[in-house]
């Protein structure tokens, strides 16, 4: 679809009707979440092997500090 | 609050307008915005912060302008009657607008009951914030890099592992409020699912950035790792991206080339964390390409056919290992990865939006790389499509990774023919006869037949050696078998050494293991020069072990009489007759065809085992096949009286003529119910009943053995007889219920073993009845030396089969005996259809020496009792012999009261529990009928000690619910009660026994209501398979002439006979003598 035309017609899967467009369907409830390891421990051994720097280390020290970060957030 | 609140969320921003409450439509300023912000915002700065843009949306609009969301409640206006539907106009709003971080602090900000004026969109975007929160919260994210326009950049990204919650994710971006998504150019960006995962990285990306950089412990690090004062080529590059990572600016540093490599790293390292949603997800497939011939290559129409040179070196070529990804969401879409890599990879795939169809690749590649570490020079390239592979690793691939890799999850497309077993390498013997192409095998055998008809006397018809037969001396070639190809030994050895584990042969692709290669070429190596007999040949074919071999023996072929013999279906080639004139009855067409192939086999010499079901007719087909040799020698069967005659005339060379005497081994309870088969069907053959006390010795057995057509003897015999046995040249040796020589080393079997005879025969019903050593003892007496000796077939076949389950072993042995047994069942398809519901058979039993004995002594005293008295005193004492002398047939201890043993004292007893022992391995149920409440309590106690199982007798004497019980018992077959013996007069009526397909009149009534009403209680509406009716009848006993005059004068029968033994009162003394005295055949011998 050219920029022009995209600009003149709207999307097809969007409601004409008034009233259904502002309908909006219940949210879904969220799921009980069961606890998973960490994503760094599941992605395992470092994909650089010979580097000199603590790779994973570091990673996991940043991966504790936005836990903590973000449930001061939360 | 006067406006209601709308938010969206494109090119990384939130924006927030709103419409008035009173339906003025949307703001075009936004100082009221902010005012409204700065209100409910715990952050009372970020209001001022936010940035402004004019935003375009599709709003529903009518005349007047954009229609309110308030109609939502309202309800849609009509005008004239009809409903305003609107249509959608763009519109232009003001709108706040705020950076990722700003819009997590404004939407995780908001009050837990969002008061009226916030609308649906801003509760959506409260609900992902609060969702990213949680999964950072989590430690659900990853350091990723992302390839853009005009670099990479390093980004952190929330992950979702849980399938749950992705679940749920995409159930929640199908539920976005239209408004979120109504903005005039957005196009395909516009998609839901997009939206949720631009919104779920970017913030989290900020998130992330923002929390590292608030701790000044990071600090330091990440100013080391930036470094900007040395250049970007001498940083390692993982510094270099973690530095990206924790900057302000996500730009990875270095050149382009390099970072390509370091971001397929990345993602191959990424990838992994998310086999268990990306695998639901999204599948990778690796296919295997053969190399594509060389269009010079192909064989040209008319050509000669290509040279195994020319076709191994056309497997030179270059195999290709393609990855394709497949959605498993059930549309199956495959996509290759080659155009995977051409559309960017960021369109969405069958609802699961929220990944990345080339990050899945990448990461399932990575995944797949642990597994096979041959993929691993494929994550260094920018865009991965295929690997390429030589011939050895293509066959690696097939025979090895591919396996694991589907263990794994992944999918494996391997060419057809790597699928297929039967593509492997085998070996095939081909075998014919000597002098195979120079005659038509049928002309040779008329040439035998005529042979023994004109020449030999009395002498057994001896087959040439080494023409025919087991000993038949054969030329025989190995070709090495892959499906429809054939190699030659040649071929193939050169094919072995040149150590190539995948050819082309002929256009099709063979694998070939290298080792088992070796080890065949050596077995045939060894072949070479080597001469066979048929026997050998069956026995390596079907009998060498894969060690000896190397490749698996696929199968025997053979021309002329081998062919026929080696048909896959026994019968189903050979010869056709048809039923012998002089054959007195009528073959039903499963026994006409088993004739067909006695008669086959015999003629070639080869010992044949019938092993149909209990009920089919082995008998008579064995019956049929004596008249058949004889019609067709020319040998018209003859009266008794015409042999005697002849015999008078011409001594032992009446029979010159004859093919000469069948030696038949029966056991003692059967041999009675031989020559009354023989006289029903076969009136014209001489029959010599060599059994019981009088039966001849010395020279005088063999000269009348030698007269005879066949002699009938017991197994008991076999070894005390065994030098008058041994004085005859047998014709045939034939054995009926052949599992009686199941014992290898008994005396009996020894001694028939020993035996000499140009054909031989086994009839049984049960050719295992528990062991394999039986098959063996049988097949030993049959085809000597086929199984090879007691030790091999222990080592080859009952071990392995018995012990360790080992199916290639079964399968083996199994196609070694199949050419030399039938076995029918009348389960069968083409059997069943053949026989009627209901089959009636009588069962003649000998007396043993005490039962006639017995029987003659109450005769004898009877007899004179009866002729002196006279009315009621004389019908009773008829009545009361008449009972006695059953009661004798049935089992003498009836009469003698006594508490010896039971055991091989009837004959009628004997052959039940061998009937009944039969019928149970073949898994039918019986019931037993018997007039004698002390018979049924007999037969119960000998049931379950002989058979080991269970039998319930049912009689007058049972109460009501106890009989109610047995009958419930008997017809559930989870109880596995298999035999009920019922009393004549107590079960005779009113049960309905249809568990049992078998029903015996152990006894008699003489009244064919009465037996047929019995019958009926198996035979009756709920009855599912045929019936078989045994009747019970003792030879040469008032048993068997009451039998006979009931059927042969059946009318005159139903005149006489009232009920129960009644009419027999109303006999003549002379007449009673000829009915009740014993006739010397009457007499079994010992069972």
């Amino acid at each position: 679809m050219s920029d022009e035309l995209e600009l003149s017609i709207p999307p097809e899967d969007l409601p004409v009707d008034a009233v259904t467009f502002w309908e909006t369907p219940p949210f879904p409830p969220r799921p009980d979440v069961r606890e998973l390891p960490s994503a760094l421990e599941r992605l395992g051994a470092s994909p650089f092997p010979k580097s000199r720097f603590p790779f994973l280390g570091f990673l996991a020290t940043v991966y504790d500090q936005v836990a903590s970060s973000v449930r001061r957030i939360g | 609050m006067a406006l209601t609140l709308h938010v969206h969320w494109h090119h990384d921003r939130l924006f927030l307008w709103g419409e008035r409450d009173d339906g003025a439509g949307p703001l075009a300023a936004t100082a009221e915005l902010r005012a409204i912000v700065g209100e409910w915002s715990a952050d009372a700065l970020l209001a001022s912060v936010a940035g402004e843009a004019r935003e375009r949306l599709w709003l529903p609009c009518d005349e007047q302008g954009p229609i309110a969301c308030s109609i939502r409640e309202s309800g849609a206006p009509e005008l004239g009657g009809a409903l305003l539907v609107g249509e959608l106009r763009a519109v232009e709003v003001g709108a706040l607008v705020f950076s990722p971080a700003q819009a997590m602090d404004l939407l995780t900000s908001l009050p837990a009951d969002l008061p009226a004026g916030f609308g649906d969109s801003v509760r959506y975007f409260e609900v992902l914030a609060h969702f990213v929160t949680d999964l950072l919260a989590r430690r659900q994210f990853v350091p990723h890099m992302d390839n853009v326009d005009d670099g990479y950049l390093a980004r952190w990204r929330p992950v979702v592992q849980d399938r749950d919650e992705l679940d749920w994710l995409e159930r929640f971006a199908l539920a976005m409020p239209h408004a979120c998504r109504a903005i005039v150019g957005l196009g395909e960006e516009g998609d839901p699912a997009r939206l949720v995962e631009g919104f779920l990285a970017s913030t989290g990306d900020a998130l992330i950035r923002r929390s590292v950089a608030e701790d000044s412990f990071f600090r330091q690090p990440a100013e080391r790792l930036a470094d900007l004062a040395s250049p970007p080529e001498t940083r390692p590059r993982e510094t270099r991206w973690l530095a990206a990572l924790l900057a302000d600016g996500a730009r990875v540093s270095g050149s382009d080339e390099d970072n390509a490599r370091l971001a397929q790293l990345v993602q191959g390292w990424v990838g992994q964390i998310e086999p268990a949603v990306a695998a639901a997800a999204m599948k990778l497939i690796f296919r295997l390409e053969e190399p594509q011939d060389d269009p010079a290559d192909e064989p040209v129409e008319g050509a000669a056919e290509t040279s195994l040179a020319d076709d191994i070196a056309s497997a030179q070529g270059k195999w290709r290992l393609e990855m394709l990804l497949e959605s498993e969401n059930g549309d199956g879409e495959i996509i290759d990865a080659a155009d995977l890599w051409g559309d960017g990879g960021a369109v969405v795939l069958l609802g699961r939006s929220v990944k990345n169809r080339q990050a899945r690749l990448l990461g399932e590649l990575g995944r797949a790389a642990q597994l096979f570490p041959a993929l691993f020079p494929l994550l260094q390239q920018p865009a991965p499509v295929a690997l390429e592979l030589e011939t050895p690793d293509a066959y690696a691939f097939i025979r090895q990774w591919a396996v694991i890799l589907r263990e794994q999850g992944f999918g494996v497309m391997l060419p057809s023919w790597a699928e297929r077993p039967e593509r492997e390498l085998g070996l095939r013997l081909n075998v014919r006869p000597m002098n195979d192409g120079a005659a038509d095998w049928a002309d040779e055998e008329a040439q035998l037949v005529r042979q023994g008809a004109t020449g030999r006397g009395p002498q057994p018809m001896e087959l040439p050696s080494g023409h025919f037969g087991l000993d038949a001396l054969l030329q025989f070639d190995w070709q090495i078998a892959v499906g429809n190809l054939r190699l030659s030994p040649a071929e193939f050895q050169s094919l072995a050494s040149r150590n190539v584990p995948l050819v082309k042969l002929r256009g099709q692709w063979v694998q070939i293991d290298l080792e088992a290669a070796r080890q065949a070429a050596a077995f045939l190596e060894k072949q070479k020069d080597q001469s066979l007999t048929l026997a050998e040949a069956l026995r390596t074919a079907y009998g060498a072990s894969r060690t000896e071999t190397g490749l698996p023996v696929l199968g025997l072929g053979g021309t002329s009489w081998i062919e026929q013999l080696l048909e896959q279906v026994p019968g189903a080639k050979v010869e056709t007759h048809p039923q012998p004139p002089s054959f007195n009855g009528t073959l039903r067409p499963y026994q006409l065809r088993g004739l067909n192939w006695l008669s086959f086999l015999d003629r070639l010499g080869i010992g044949a085992c019938l092993a149909d079901d209990m009920g089919l007719g082995k008998t008579i087909q064995l019956i049929a096949l004596l008249l058949h040799e004889r019609g067709s020698m020319g040998v018209p069967p003859m009266s008794s009286a015409e042999n005697v005659e002849m015999q008078k005339s011409h001594g032992r060379d009446a029979h010159a003529t004859s093919p000469g005497p069948t030696l038949l081994f029966a056991p003692t309870s059967v041999v009675g119910n031989w020559v009354r088969e023989l006289e029903r069907f076969a009136k014209g053959l001489k029959v010599l009943v060599h059994h019981g006390a009088e039966r001849l010795a010395g020279e005088a057995f063999t000269r009348e053995a030698l007269a005879a057509d066949i002699v009938i003897t017991s197994y008991a015999l076999a070894h005390r007889d065994r030098d008058e046995l041994a004085s005859v040249p047998w014709h045939r040796l034939t054995l009926d219920e052949a599992q009686k020589i199941k014992n290898p080393s008994a005396a009996s079997t020894i001694a028939i073993r020993a035996l000499t005879a140009g054909r031989r025969i086994a009839m049984t019903g049960t050719p295992i009845e528990n062991h394999l050593s039986e098959l063996w003892s049988i097949m030993e007496i049959l085809n000597p030396g086929l199984l090879g000796t007691a030790g091999d077939f222990r080592e080859k076949f009952s071990v392995p089969i018995e012990k360790l389950g080992d199916r290639d072993r079964s399968d083996q042995l199994r196609k070694l005996i199949r050419p030399f047994i039938l076995r029918r069942l009348k389960t069968d398809p083409d059997i069943a259809g053949d026989l009627p519901e209901k089959m009636e058979a009588k069962i003649f039993c000998n007396l043993t020496t005490e039962q006639a004995a017995q029987y003659e002594r109450v005769v004898g005293q009877s007899l004179n009792q009866i002729d002196s008295a006279t009315g009621i005193r004389r019908r009773g004492l008829i009545l009361s012999v008449l009972t006695r002398l059953k009661q004798i047939c049935d089992h003498p201890s009836l009469v003698l009261k006594d508490d010896g043993p039971i055991e091989g004292r009837s004959g009628k007893c004997e052959r039940l529990v061998e009937m009944l022992e039969e019928l149970l391995d073949e898994g039918d149920a019986a019931l037993v009928f018997t007039q004698f409440r002390e018979m049924g309590h007999l037969l119960e106690r000998t049931i379950t000690k002989r058979l080991g199982v269970k039998a319930q007798f049912l009689h007058g004497g049972t109460p009501a619910k106890d009989r109610d019980t047995m009958i419930e018992k008997f017809q559930d077959p989870a109880n596995g009660i298999k035999i009920f013996i019922l009393s004549l007069r107590a079960g005779g009526l009113g049960l309905n026994l249809t568990a049992a397909n078998h029903v015996f009149h152990y006894d008699r009534w003489w009244n064919p209501a009465v037996e047929s009403q019995a019958t009926d209680r198996a035979h009756r509406v709920g009855q599912t398979r045929r019936v078989q009716v045994h009747k019970f009848v003792c030879i040469g006993t008032m048993e068997e002439r009451i039998d006979r005059l009931l059927s042969e004068k059946l009318a005159l029968a139903d005149k006489i006979i009232g009920s129960g033994d009644e009419w027999l009162t109303n006999m003549s003394t002379d007449q009673l003598r000829e009915y009740l005295a014993l006739s010397k055949e009457a007499v079994g011998g010992e069972f």
